[in-house]
């Protein structure tokens, strides 16, 4: 580091740090023209935007001052490690792929003999999009892409089993990058696991698109689950065509800082989105969860309920708006917001949005905040449970509330115990 | 003696609420307390149940020789103290089957007893709930939500079936419920009674007691018993008015 760069302040030490690792990363990947020469675009903008910064309305609550000191290391290729062995079965329940330290791992994903008629993995041959980034972060993201694929889910199927997309970090430090692109075709449905894990003191980054055709359906599913030093962030859109369905499940448990943004576009009539979040932030962990739902079309529905059990010096961050565009009248939107506070230091930033220019809509948004209700311990002590144990359950419960009915009854089993694993940290 | 209450003294949020009571219930007992609004009632059903917003400021609770005031509240119900609220509270989420196995098994786990596996519990709970006359819908349903006011106390008896305590405080369990839902509690309480159980029917009006006859009837009047006597009490509580009685006493 030069003297220069030791006045500098952290967020810009680690801007020219990790420009400086992506920079010499993308000189030693050997992928085709268009691919490099989108990553180096994409970090030509990172070198010039803003870093986050608390003084920065989107980050006020989020802090990254632990993410600016962390070095972090790219892998320039797959790696030999073995995955310790999964406390899930995943190759059980559905057709696997898996990513790890940011490169696909056909030793640990489903044979591509396994793929039934009608789904296709590609990989993507050019990484540029036209999305603008949110963020410095979002830049970074595909500067530093080494998995980049689209899944396709052809025209009248429907997949019997779920594609699970397991992003997984087995080297410390180390940052991962990943863009999955999947289309559900007209009248096909699917649904997609996603799963965070490992990561120790490094980043994660996900950008995940689903273009849901007419008379499509997908259920998603999100597990973030990375270890509670790791950093991870997620950029995932949505856009429903007429008829469409969107379900989304996500439980938020890991990671030292987690930013997760959903961008849902309803642009076709008759179309439903359907989000719920269950999050659990323990200790010093941040959980932000962001929304954005355009309502580009008439007689279309969208939902969400977000459930935030904050103990310990740990931070909730709900940011969620709903934008009802001229002419789509007679939308119902909904989005509603609970946090329930397990300590007296945890704490609880929402923000819900509603911007409607169309007429004849009917659009409810609503946050609560509190606490254990002493009355419910007390049920339940005065029947002889322990004080701790009533607890959690209550809490347990809370944030279960916005699960319960997760589409796959293994992952909704195994999330009431992750659930209840977290919550015992209290 | 299986409850022996001693000069018992209690406040709540600065306002003396009991200033002395005194009261011996045997195994096998069923004892009425019955006094007018803001007497002190729900106060000591609160007191021996361990509600944290009261502070006992005198006098003992011994329950089978045990010092109950010493102990936290879950403590008391795994030592056999039950209570049955006047209203019981709702708690989204919580199925009553997990409710409900979770108790019974903290209490067996304090007696030194086997936790039930979810089988040996299902056959437990069924044969109390047939007894009580439910339907299986109640134990998925979460902890009383959007029970009515009777499936409530029901929920209530059915815990008590299940826990089988040893002494029963039944707390306003009568008010503004119907006849149905009274006379289910008094089934709940009769099929209860036995001669190592005690039960103290905590109530305001004397319509329980026409269902569950007690074998004491107590006035508690500004904190404190007045009188006791048998079921000619109550007659002459309904001419007299507890005001008089309390007087003359």
């Amino acid at each position: 580091m030069t003297h220069s760069q030791q006045l500098l302040n952290p967020a810009l030490q680690a801007q020219i740090r990790l420009h400086e690792l992506v920079d010499s990363w993308i000189q030693q990947q050997a992928d085709g023209e268009s691919v490099q020469a989108c990553r180096v675009e994409a970090l030509a903008r990172f070198a010039v935007m803003d870093m986050p910064h608390v003084r920065q309305e989107d980050w006020k609550y989020t802090r990254l001052a632990g993410l600016w000191k962390q070095e972090l290391l790219l892998s320039s290729s797959q790696t030999e490690q073995h995955l310790p062995s999964a406390s899930f079965d995943w190759h059980a329940l559905g057709l696997v792929l898996t990513f790890v330290d940011g490169y696909f791992s056909a030793r640990d994903s489903s044979p591509a003999t396994d793929f039934p008629e009608g789904l296709e993995l590609n990989p993507l041959t050019r990484v540029c999009d036209n999305h603008r980034d949110t963020d410095a972060l979002h830049a970074l993201a595909k500067a530093s892409l080494s998995g980049n694929y689209q899944l396709t889910i052809k025209r009248n199927t429907t997949l019997t089993q779920p594609i699970i997309i397991r992003q997984i970090g087995l080297q410390d430090h180390a940052m991962q990058s990943l863009q999955m692109r999947v289309n559900v075709e007209k009248n096909a449905s699917a649904t997609v696991i996603e799963v965070q894990q490992g990561s120790a003191q490094g980043m994660i980054l996900t950008q995940l698109s689903i273009d849901i055709a007419d008379n499509a359906q997908c259920s998603h599913l999100l597990w973030q689950d990375a270890d509670t030093t790791a950093h991870s962030f997620g950029w995932r859109d949505v856009i429903l065509a007429r008829d469409a369905r969107f379900m989304q499940r996500s439980l938020l448990v890991g990671a030292l800082v987690s930013r997760q943004q959903l961008s849902v576009t309803v642009a076709g009539e008759n179309a439903e989105s359907d989000v719920a979040t269950g999050v659990i932030a323990m200790n010093k962990q941040t959980q932000d969860v962001r929304t954005h739902t355009r309502h580009a079309c008439m007689n279309a529905r969208s939902k969400q309920l977000h459930r935030f059990a904050i103990g310990g010096q740990a931070n909730g961050v709900f940011h969620g708006d709903i934008l009802v565009e001229k002419g789509a009248d007679k939308t119902d939107a909904n989005m509603s917001t609970n946090n329930l506070l397990l300590s007296p230091t945890a704490q609880a930033n929402s923000k819900p949005q509603l911007e409607i220019y169309a007429d004849d809509v009917r659009c409810t948004h609503g946050v609560t905040s509190g606490n254990v209700d002493d009355a419910q311990i007390f049920y339940l002590r005065a029947r002889g449970i322990p004080a701790e144990k009533a607890k959690l359950m209550i809490s347990a419960a809370f944030a279960q509330a916005a699960l319960d009915d997760v589409p796959v009854e293994a992952v909704r089993l195994a999330w009431q115990q992750a659930i209840a694993n977290k919550l015992q940290q209290a | 003696m299986l409850l022996q209450v001693e000069n018992l003294q209690a406040t709540v949020a600065d306002k003396t609420v009991l200033k002395g009571l005194t009261l011996n219930i045997k195994a096998g007992e069923v004892h009425a307390i019955m006094g007018p609004n803001g007497a002190g009632k729900s106060s000591f059903a609160s007191v021996l149940a361990g509600r944290e917003d009261y502070e006992v400021t005198g006098g003992s609770a011994l329950l089978n020789g045990v010092d109950l005031l010493e102990m936290e509240a879950e403590a008391r119900a795994q030592a056999g103290l039950f209570l049955a609220f006047q209203y019981p509270v709702e708690i989204p989420g919580v199925s009553n089957k997990l409710f409900l196995q979770t108790a019974l098994n903290s209490i067996r786990a304090a007696q030194g007893l086997p936790e039930l596996d979810m089988f040996e519990f299902s056959q437990l709970v069924q044969e109390k709930m047939k007894l009580l006359g439910m339907r299986q819908e109640f134990l998925e349903r979460a902890v009383n939500v959007g029970f009515s006011g009777g499936e409530k106390k029901r929920n209530d008896m059915l815990q008590m079936a299940l826990l089988e305590p040893k002494l029963c405080i039944l707390d306003e369990t009568d008010s503004g419920l119907d006849i149905d839902a009274l006379k289910a509690v008094a089934q709940g309480v009769n099929a209860m009674r036995s001669s190592e159980r005690g039960f103290v029917l905590v109530t305001h009006y004397q319509r329980l007691l026409e269902y569950v006859a007690p074998d004491v009837v107590h006035i508690l009047y500004q904190g404190r018993i007045v009188k006791s006597g048998g079921m000619e009490l109550i007659a002459q509580i309904e001419e007299l008015g507890y005001d008089a009685l309390a007087a003359a006493a």
